[in-house]
């Protein structure tokens, strides 16, 4: 066998082979990130559906010319149930409100949870109900 | 073991290692991407069904107001919902309210029976299809 067989690799071919995969491992570590954020965020997005939900359903069984229900808002949500200590209330500022809008069946009942990610960006979840005149 | 085979071993492992990251890296956007998935399908199929609820309540209003049509598209909060409400009468005095709300890629529907008396018409039963 001869010697020019038993050459190791060039730094140069080392190099340019841990480029590529730096790049590529970079590439894929990126996206895992992307991903696990948005994931993350959508979490939240269920947990502020939760808490919509716990308002809405008590809007809903309210009666119809009840002072909860009068037409406007946005009404803070506080009074009718606080947000629980949690990291959407206590890291991300979650609050909690909702809105009635009079329309031709009835109240239009809107809940809406909204808070602020970690980046800036705002961000909320919202649920509708309808309560019609008995 | 000669040098040249060191050599061959050495690569293979370095080249199974860098698999085996790449293969862990995909698992892990892949097992995300579907958690994520699911959630905002759940998400959806909330929403659809307070849409379709509603939709039961719009039916009970055009029932006391002696308005027996179904209706088609009908929109709540303009948030891409799809409303179809379908009327049917029961019996006497009773109708059956169907509320099928389709929402991105999620639907709910929804049945209620509904008695009418006089100009007022409550619901006697609930019935969550899927």
């Amino acid at each position: 066998m001869g010697i020019h067989k038993l050459k190791a690799f060039t730094i140069l071919e080392v190099i340019v082979a841990v480029s590529i995969v730096a790049v590529g491992v970079l590439a894929l570590s990126a996206g895992f990130i992307y991903v696990k954020n948005r994931n993350e965020t959508t979490h939240r997005r269920l947990q502020a559906q939760s808490f919509d939900r716990e308002i809405l359903e008590t809007l809903l069984i309210t009666p119809y010319d009840d002072a909860l229900l009068n037409v406007g808002g946005p009404y803070s949500a506080e009074s009718i149930s606080p947000l629980p200590s949690c990291d959407l209330k206590d890291i991300f500022g979650a609050s909690r409100s909702y809105t009635v809008e009079q329309i031709t069946e009835g109240k239009k009942i809107t809940v809406t949870t909204g808070w602020t990610e970690s980046n800036g960006r705002a961000e909320q979840e919202q649920l509708f109900g309808l309560v019609i005149q008995p | 073991m000669t040098r040249l085979n060191s050599k061959a071993v050495a690569l293979m492992i370095v080249l199974a290692i860098i698999l085996l990251l790449i293969v862990l890296i995909a698992i892990g956007i892949k097992f995300t991407l579907s958690n994520t998935f699911l959630s905002y399908y759940t998400l959806n199929r909330t929403k659809a069904f307070y849409f379709a609820e509603a939709g039961i309540q719009k039916g009970v209003y055009k029932i006391k107001n002696d308005n027996f049509d179904s209706e088609t598209g009908w929109i709540l909060a303009g948030e891409g919902e799809n409303i179809a409400i379908t009327i049917s009468s029961v019996a006497a005095d009773e109708y059956s309210v169907l509320s099928v709300c389709t929402y991105e890629a999620a639907d709910k529907k929804i049945q209620a029976t509904v008695r009418k008396a006089g100009s007022t018409a409550q619901i006697i039963e609930w019935v969550y299809i899927n």
